[in-house]
């Protein structure tokens, strides 16, 4: 009986001894400190953090624009990604046109000119302290492939994905440059400009005209077919000749 | 005698069966799940389709709207190996071809005042992507 209660008894102490001895290192690896250091890491990242961002909350930016509205310390614009945009203009803001003969002032400056504004852009604001406000007159680009060649008017028409078609005038002063797979270039001219050929005009809008288009630049890509999207069919069509006389 | 040893053995039985599930209730009470992400998993990547996956243009540098005191700008980005990119600013253009991996990177001149450049890739079946940035070139402090 004796023997038997021992070995019980023996028993017993092993499981508990055991079980005590697993649950220790258990008990002892308690991932709360790692939990609150971890807790303290990122608060001390947030406070990094807002601070940077208070620090770089103003920064100098330069935008483009097409003024829609002007009043005396604010001009709105739509900028070249078709978002409205605040400048605000205060004494110190200088402003500045290729076309001013005197004094330019806040006062000059109408709906529908193209601006630069230079400034302190507040990111909370979202709005640009002007410090200086040009107006400019920026080149026009156009996508699209040839879609006729009027070589007595030296004017080829360009037709764009949105199916618009824009007289572009060649000029002596333009400079044509045709491109290869490869990107190299070579020169280019008038005469080497065929229907349905990609191309990239670079140019400004006719004094006479604002619909056409005085090339400055002509990017020629003979090797690339046109844009897919364009759905106009551009098919060569002999030119009228003009009656053969007696 | 005998019955002596049965319950005896039986208490024994019982009193094992109760500490031990006293330390496994323990034992589950004091696991927890780590907050940080498991280092042995490794997340499958399923690939989401991408409408026109070739024809895609990005633009590591400018960053839009920057201003800069360099007559230089260098222009990176990414596309479509086969593609021809076309960095157009207000006076000048500049016609590269991206490497095998889709980068390209080179410079442009850039006049005084804003500058707009204009990005464009056009692919081997004619499709165009354009992206714009406006750079601006001032000396001024303010």
């Amino acid at each position: 009986m004796n023997k038997l209660n021992l070995i019980i008894v023996s028993l017993f102490a092993l499981v508990i001894v055991s079980l005590l001895g697993y649950a220790n290192p258990v008990l002892a690896l308690s991932p709360t400190p790692t939990i609150k250091a971890d807790t303290q890491i990122n608060q001390l990242k947030d406070r990094i953090a807002s601070r940077v961002a208070q620090l770089k909350l103003v920064d100098r930016r330069g935008l483009i624009g097409t003024v829609t509205e002007v009043t005396a310390s604010q001009i709105t614009i739509n900028d070249i990604h078709n978002t409205t945009r605040f400048a605000d203009v205060d004494d110190l803001t200088k402003f500045s046109s290729p076309s001013a003969k005197g004094a330019f002032g806040i006062s000059d400056i109408s709906k529908g000119s193209k601006v630069g504004i230079l400034g302190l852009y507040n990111k909370q604001s979202r709005r640009i302290l002007s410090r200086f406000v040009d107006v400019m007159i920026f080149p026009q680009t156009l996508h699209g492939a040839i879609s006729s060649v009027d070589k007595e008017e030296f004017v080829i028409n360009v037709v764009s994905q949105d199916g618009t078609t824009t007289a572009v005038e060649v000029e002596n002063i333009t400079k044509t440059i045709s491109y290869d797979t490869n990107a190299q270039g070579t020169r280019s001219g008038f005469s080497k400009m065929k229907i349905g050929e990609h191309v990239i005009v670079i140019g400004f809008p006719s004094k006479t005209d604002q619909d056409r288009i005085l090339a400055s630049r002509i990017l020629l890509f003979p090797d690339v077919p046109k844009n897919p999207n364009i759905k106009v069919d551009l098919k060569i069509t002999p030119s009228p000749t003009s009656p053969v006389k007696p | 005698m005998k019955a002596e040893k049965i319950i005896l053995s039986l208490i024994a039985v019982c009193t094992g069966l109760l500490v031990a599930g006293i330390g496994f209730y323990f034992y589950q009470s004091t696991k927890t799940i780590s907050q940080a992400p498991p280092k042995n998993i490794t997340s499958i990547k399923t690939p989401t389709p991408t409408p026109n996956a070739k024809t895609v243009l990005t633009i590591f540098t400018p960053i839009d709207e920057e201003v800069t005191d360099k007559k230089t700008v260098t222009v990176s980005g990414n596309t479509a190996k086969e593609a021809i990119i076309i960095i157009s600013a207000n006076t000048n253009d500049e016609v590269v071809t991206p490497a095998q991996n889709g980068n390209f990177t080179t410079t442009l001149s850039i006049q005084d005042g804003q500058n707009i450049l204009e990005i464009t890739a056009i692919f081997p079946n004619g499709q165009e992507v354009v992206e714009t940035r406006t750079i601006t070139y001032s000396a001024e402090t303010f």
